[in-house]
Order: structure tokens, then sequence, then C-alpha cells
């Protein structure tokens, strides 16, 4: 608690002298739009020296965009940048680097054979003689480096031989010396960041900025950090700047309600729609309890019934990703806790066993996860669902497959030629179909969705969700999880939030309510004490 | 739009015939003797042991893995068929060496398989080793050869039958049903399609539900068995099991696979454009044979024109592809 004290009083200190300050970064009037649709519009921002500044808002609200623009990566339809007094009609990534303005990218490709000492140096060794690179010298280096990290470490180990979180240290740490950052992005760094580290590096960008007056801009989805760090935090709702405040003079649930715009917002479903839900008491999907997985989730219990679609709402990384995977048979078998599929219990060792009893999953990663890239639409859309496809010889009956891609095709809208086409063809949104085609094609009892409209164009988002609402769930048990609160409101009849690897709270469809949604799977509102509980690190990896 | 170039994608997709045909015509007008019949059933005799290697490696590669292993296959199957028929039960028939040495080959691909799947050994690695150490034993079994082999053997592989005025070797269909059977396997079985959806995207596969190890398995399986046959249409074309047999022809068999499009990343690639890499490499040998060329240069423009047809297949798909996506 002494450091929070005393960083605290730090924080004031700047508050107190805002003259001494200087504005290094000016964003003006920037705007930014793609075939007619803005994504951003007119966004003014300053950015001080010795400051640091959030940007929050939901997903699609613009951060992304913004980032890109400010670092270079993206150019902006309209307005303008000001770095360090100079107008700059058109920034690129190597001029933002000579500015001194470095961005921490939200995934890293680590290169994992490097030792410390050279994914440091890498892109700028010291210039020796003949282009040689002297070891020594930049293990030297290295060691001072770390140092001010506060890491007790042999510069000559391997990246991949570092946990993820050191990982990321030592990139922000690269930032800060290597490339002298004067301006230092970090998009989402806490996003993989355990306790102990965060405090580590909040401690770090505080020094930094108070004492060598570097300007950090700060992107994050969760509003506690964001207090306990920012100066300032600026808001985006839907691509506008809709506040930028001082973080003394608001409190959590004032960001929050900035954030997604209030209680009124999407709490527009008729409460009519109630008696829709069917007892689930009744229809068995399945039912897991007490379920945990060693670093990922703890003692989760719940209940899907057949005609129900339940959302599992949280943040990346508070293991909802993991406990779908641990249901579909993906991670290997290591939890502990009963799992009944219908009426039996089952113990989830593969997909192919999971989808052979009537359990399917979607991949939230679709173009790593789900789709065969080179093959056609039509092996896209069969996946291993041969069993109704082959005649008694084993041969496959090629016109049924077409017959039923058809089907999915009117079903869900998919804009394709021939099922013959390779699935590279598609758009996004069309590949998505066809792979939740394939799902729906299994014919199963429990569908587990992991961001269903992710990825996709806001017709085919509508498409899904409306589909899933009003045909999936007929006879189905659907389980939806998804970070985005807004789809879950849509769809579901129950929405369970899931905050570090717990289940912290169940919503019905008659008490949605997005601001309340999004402060929960915040952790804003849950007693101290269980949020203490669960301190221990579980759910963030 | 995207889907115009469909007669651009048939010249891609069959590519490796054009370059057959390309090949046949400039030899035919330009070597003397080297247009008749005679010569080009002959080409299409010889290529039958080494496209039955390729026919392996051509699953392998379509489910992503590789098999080395297939140059030894190729002799220590008939071998162990033909010493396990005459010398451990001297009392049964012994043309069922031909039997015994598909299984043998069979047995061979499981281990790989084995190797692979359970003990996640990189295929490129296990199968090495299974290449070097049956080369080894082969040497250890046969100290020369083999110079008595069942009449099965010749069979398969040497025997012709007439139709007018030329020799037609049965090999030939053989082998050209066998690649017609296999294509038809990949297209229209799930097994095939499994192996290509492997090949393309393993995770995916795994996460649809198929049996990611287990297809790998019999990848190898087969990968040995068409390995093991080949070895016996050798063996019956020249009547002798001599323990050098394939020895470094695995460079061919890659080339062959490669040359007939079957990509080394997995899940691309067609059966029937393999059998026409093996016809090539054959082609371009027969050639070599038949200009007076030194004997000693043979390999060296062999390995040129191999990297020249990969090449024109690169920029070709490159400069189509281009033209697709305008």
């Amino acid at each position: 608690m002494n450091t929070i004290a005393v960083d605290t009083m730090n924080k004031n200190a700047i508050v107190e002298f805002p003259s001494a300050q200087n504005t290094v970064y000016s964003v003006k009037r920037v705007g930014k739009s793609y075939s007619g649709i803005a994504v951003l519009s007119d966004i003014n921002l300053d950015f001080l020296s010795g400051e640091i500044h959030g940007i929050i808002g939901k997903n699609g609200a613009g951060k992304t965009t913004l980032v890109d623009i400010m670092h270079g990566s993206n150019i902006p339809s309209q307005g303008e940048l000001i770095v360090f007094g100079e107008k700059l009609s058109k920034l690129t990534p190597s001029k933002a680097h000579e500015k001194r303005i470095v961005l921490v990218p939200q995934k890293t490709n680590y290169a994992d054979d490097l030792s410390i000492a050279e994914s440091l140096y890498i892109g700028g060794y010291p210039k020796k003689f003949l282009g040689f690179v002297n070891n020594r010298d930049i293990e030297k280096l290295s060691k001072q480096i770390l140092k001010k990290i506060d890491f007790e470490i042999n510069p000559k180990t391997k990246m991949g031989d570092l946990p993820l979180e050191k990982r990321r240290l030592i990139e922000v740490a690269k930032a800060l010396w290597c490339f002298n950052a004067k301006v230092l992005i970090l998009d989402e760094t806490t996003a993989a960041l355990g306790f102990k580290f965060r405090g580590k590096l909040f401690k770090l960008l505080r020094k930094v900025a108070i004492e060598e007056g570097r300007t950090i801009i700060f992107i994050s989805h969760r509003l506690d950090e964001m207090m306990e760090i920012c100066d300032r935090i600026s808001t985006l709702r839907d691509g506008a700047l809709i506040r930028t405040a001082t973080t003394k003079d608001i409190d959590i649930t004032q960001l929050a309600e900035l954030i997604t715009g209030g209680c009124d917002n999407g709490n527009g479903k008729s409460k009519s729609e109630k008696n829709n839900i069917i007892d689930t008491a009744k229809t068995n999907g399945f039912r897991v309890s007490r379920l945990s997985y060693p670093g990922s989730f703890s003692d989760v219990s719940f209940k899907v019934g057949i005609g129900e679609v339940v959302g599992l709402a949280g943040m990346v990384g508070s293991g909802y990703s993991d406990l779908l995977r641990y249901l579909g048979g993906i991670l290997p078998n290591q939890g502990s806790g009963k799992f009944f599929l219908g009426d039996n219990e089952i113990s989830p060792h593969s997909p192919a066993y999971m989808i052979k009893n009537g359990l399917g999953y979607l991949t939230n990663k679709r173009e790593e996860e789900a789709l065969f890239h080179d093959l056609s639409i039509a092996d896209n859309f069969i996946g291993s669902n041969f069993k109704k496809y082959i005649n008694k010889l084993g041969l496959i009956k090629h016109e049924n497959i077409d017959k039923n891609i058809r089907l999915t095709q009117k079903n869900l809208d998919i804009k394709m030629p021939s099922p013959k086409v390779t699935i590279e063809n598609l758009s996004g949104g069309n590949k998505q179909k066809i792979i939740v085609g394939r799902l729906l094609d299994y014919g199963l009892k429990v569908i587990l969705f992991d961001e269903v409209a992710e990825g996709v164009d806001i017709g085919a988002r509508r498409t899904l969700l409306d589909f899933i609402r009003n045909n999936v769930r007929k006879d189905t048990a659907v389980l939806m999880a998804s970070n985005v609160v807004m789809d879950l409101m849509d769809v579901c009849d129950r929405i369970m939030i899931i905050f570090q690897g717990s289940i912290i709270k169940t919503f019905d469809r008659s008490n949605f309510d997005e601001h309340q949604i999004y402060s929960s799977l915040q952790g804003i509102g849950i007693n101290e004490e269980a949020k203490n509980l669960n301190t221990s690190g579980i759910g963030r990896r | 739009m995207v889907f115009k170039g469909s007669h651009v994608k048939l010249i891609l997709d069959n590519f490796i015939w054009i370059l057959v045909l390309l090949f046949l015509v400039i030899a035919s007008v330009a070597v003397n003797g080297f247009f008749s019949v005679d010569n080009f059933i002959n080409m299409s005799f010889h290529s039958a042991s080494l496209s039955m290697m390729i026919l392996g490696m051509a699953f392998c590669l379509l489910s992503k893995q590789m098999d080395l292993s297939v140059e030894s296959t190729y002799v220590i199957a008939p071998a162990i068929g033909i010493l396990i028929s005459t010398r451990l039960f001297p009392g049964i028939p012994d043309n069922f060496a031909v039997f015994f040495a598909l299984i043998a080959g069979g047995i061979i691909g499981f281990i790989n398989g084995l190797l692979v799947v359970k003990l996640r050994i990189n295929s490129f690695l296990a199968t090495l080793a299974m290449l070097i150490v049956l080369r080894g034993l082969v040497e250890y079994l046969l100290p020369i050869g083999i110079f008595e082999v069942p009449t099965l053997f010749g069979k398969l592989g040497a025997d012709t039958f007439i139709i007018g005025d030329y020799a037609i070797p049965y090999t030939i269909f053989i082998y050209f049903s066998i690649f017609f059977i296999a294509n038809f396997i990949i297209r229209n079985t799930v097994f095939g399609k499994n192996v290509v959806a492997v090949g393309s995207n393993a995770t995916a596969a795994f996460i649809a539900g198929i049996k990611v190890d287990s297809t790998h398995i019999f990848v190898f399986i087969v990968s040995g068995i068409c390995a093991a046959f080949g070895g016996v249409l050798a063996v019956g074309k020249m009547g002798s099991v001599m323990n050098q047999l394939g020895n470094g022809d695995i460079l061919f068999v890659f080339a062959g696979t490669v040359l007939g499009g079957v990509s080394l990343d997995g899940g691309k690639g067609k059966i029937m454009n393999a059998l026409g890499g093996g016809l090539l490499l054959t082609i371009i040998t027969t050639i070599l044979n038949y200009s007076e060329v030194s004997p000693y240069l043979i390999r060296a423009i062999q390995g040129l024109t191999l990297l020249v047809a990969i090449v024109l297949n690169n920029i070709i798909e490159l400069f189509l592809k281009s033209r697709i996506s305008e």
C-alpha cells in the first residue's frame, strides 16, 4: 500500500502544476472513414510531457484506428498531427520512430531463439568496425537496462525461456531505453500481465513519466488499472471523443458510464420476450459443476438448457475462452469438477469425441483454427461431418453436400459462387457463416460459440445473431462467449459474467442493462473480499 | 471480380501435363529416333516404379508429412517378402512373396507413423533415420542380392501382351489404374478428404473433429505399401533384388512429386498430376540418353532441368494469379 500512497502523491504533484507541462503531441480534428463510413470523427487530443494519458473505449470505438494514426501506420482522412511543434500532414512509422514515438503493440512476434540482449538491440546494434557486433558490449548495456526494470537475469537468456509477462516488460524497456521513446504508446500491454507485474510496470511508467518527462499513452480495456495509473483519461465511443477527464475528478462508475453512454443504451428489449424463455430445468442441455482448470478458471458451475442461449461475458483473459476450449475438448483434459452432457457425465478428451457426443465448438481464431484455406467451400463446410454424406460403399455423395450448402446459403444469406470455389474467395463474414453452417450441419445438441461475430461485417453479424436467436435456439443449448456486451444482449436469455476465472454474476434477459453488465465484467461493484480472493492470478496468463 | 479466371485455373491445375506435352513435342522434333510408339511405351514402363514411390510421397505431402524412407522400403520390402516365402516358410507358394512384401511395406509405414505421431518426431528426421536403418539392414540381409525371384514378380513387372505390332507391359496398366484409384480415394472417400484437410490445417482439422493422428498414421502406411509395390515392379523388371536398388532415388521422388504440383505446404496438389511429374522425369532422362550428352553430365542436366521446370511453374503461377486478382 505504501507505494500506491507515494504514487498518488506524485500524481497530485503533477496535476498541481499543469503549466510546467508542454504539449508534445497534438491530434487536431482527426477523422478516418472507410468507403464513406466514419470510424473516427473530429478527434482533438493534446498529450503533455510527463503525463500518463489513458485511452479507453469498447471494442470498435476507434481506439486501434486512433493508435494506428498516431503511430503512422494508418493515414487519417481528415485533420493533422502536430509533433513537438511540427505540423505533419503525413506520418509514417519510420518518421514516427525518428520523432521517438514508439509503439509497443498488442501482439509481438518475439524471436524465441534470440537472447534478451539481442532482442533489445536488434534493429539497432551499436555500430562497430566492419559491422561486427560486440556481444560483450551489448550484454553490458542490456544489464544496465535490465537493472532499471529491476530484473536480476543473465542477458544471454533466450527470450523463449522467459514467461510472457517478462517479455512484455522487456519490450517496454526496449522502447524506453533502446529506442529512447519520448512518446510511448502501450497498446493493451497489461492484458497479459498478472498483478505483480502490473505493479512493476506501473511503478516504472510513473517513474519515467515524472523523472524523465516522457509521455505515455496507455490503452487498456480495464477500468481499474486506468484509474490507478493514468493522469488523464480520454474516452472514445462510436468513433467520437466523448471526454478527456482528469482522473482525480471522476470515479470508476462515471468512467464506465462515459464508455457505455449511460444506462438507457440498448435496454430496449421488449419484456414480452420473457415468456419465450423455456424452463431449463426440464430440458437438459449440459451442466457443469465446480469446474476448475489450472491457471484459467475456478469453481465454475452453471447449466444451459436446450432452447436457451446463455451468454458468457468477460474481458479477454478472464478465462471464458479457456472454459469453452476445455468443454469443447480442445485443451488437454486437466480440469477438475463435473461436466454433464444431457444426463451423462462426460470427460472432454478430444473435439472428435465431443462432436460425436453432440457438442460442438466454434473457435474465435477463424483464420488459424477453423478454415482450410486452400480447400473448397464444400470441403470447409464438411469438416468431419461425413456420416450423413456417404453411401454404403463409403463413397461421398457430393450432390447431397451441395444441396445442404445451398440450404445453409439460404438460411444464413451467404454470398458465394459455386461450392467448388476455394474458400479464400469469400469475405470474412461469409467465411464465418460457412464455419457456423458446418457446426449447425452436425446436428448437435450443444453449441459453444466463442466470439461468433468477431471480424465480420455488420450485415453478417446481424444475420448470424438473428439466426442463433430465432433458429438455433429452438433445439439446441447454446453457450455464447464474447467481450462484446451488445452482441450478447441481442441474443441471450441470460448473461453470466466471468471475472478473473470465476462467474460472479448472472443477468436475466429482463434485467439486461449494458452499463451494469459492462461494469460487472470490469469487476466494478463486486465486493472487495471476493476480488481479493481472486487476485492470486487466476484467469490471467 | 475474383472468379473470372476459370480457364486460367484450368491451365494452372494441369500445368504439368502442358510441360509433359511440351517436352515430348520438342524432343520428337529435335532428337533423332525419339518419336516412336515403342519409345513412348518404354518411357511409360520405366516410369512405373518411381511413380509408385511418388504416389506414396504425394499422400504424405498432401497431409503435410514427408516420407524419406520410401527408397529403402522399395528394396527391403521385396527382399523380406522373398526371404519369408523361400527361407522362413519354404512350404508355401513362393508367389506369396509379393503379398509379404506389401505387408512389410505397410508395417514400415506404420512404424514411421508411430514415430511421427506418438513420439512427435519431425517426419523428416524420423523417416531419414528409417531410410538409413533400412538400407543398412538390406545390406546385411543381402550381401549382394537375390538373383532368383518368384514368377509373380516377373508377371507384374516385366510381362507383356501384344496389341498389333506392339508389346505392352502389364505394368503400365497396373500403375495407371492404381493412380486412378488413388485419385478417386482422395476425392471421394472420407480418408482422402481427411488427408487433405489435415494437411491444409491440422489445428482446424482437429477442432473440426477429424482424427488427425490416425489419419497421419494411415498416410504413412499407404506410403509404405506404395513404395513396396514400386519395389515389386522394379524387381520384376530386373529379375533380381540388388541391395543397392533405389539408392539415391529419394531425390527424384521428391522432384517428381513437387513437379507434379503437390505442395510442400500440405493440402495442395492432385494425384494425377504427380503421375505427370514422374513421367516428366522419365522423359527428361530418356531425352538425355538419346542425345549424345556425356554420361557424366546427365545428373547435372537432370538437376538443372528440374530447377528450370519448377521456376517456370512458379513464375507462371505468380503471373496468372496476378491476372486473376485484377
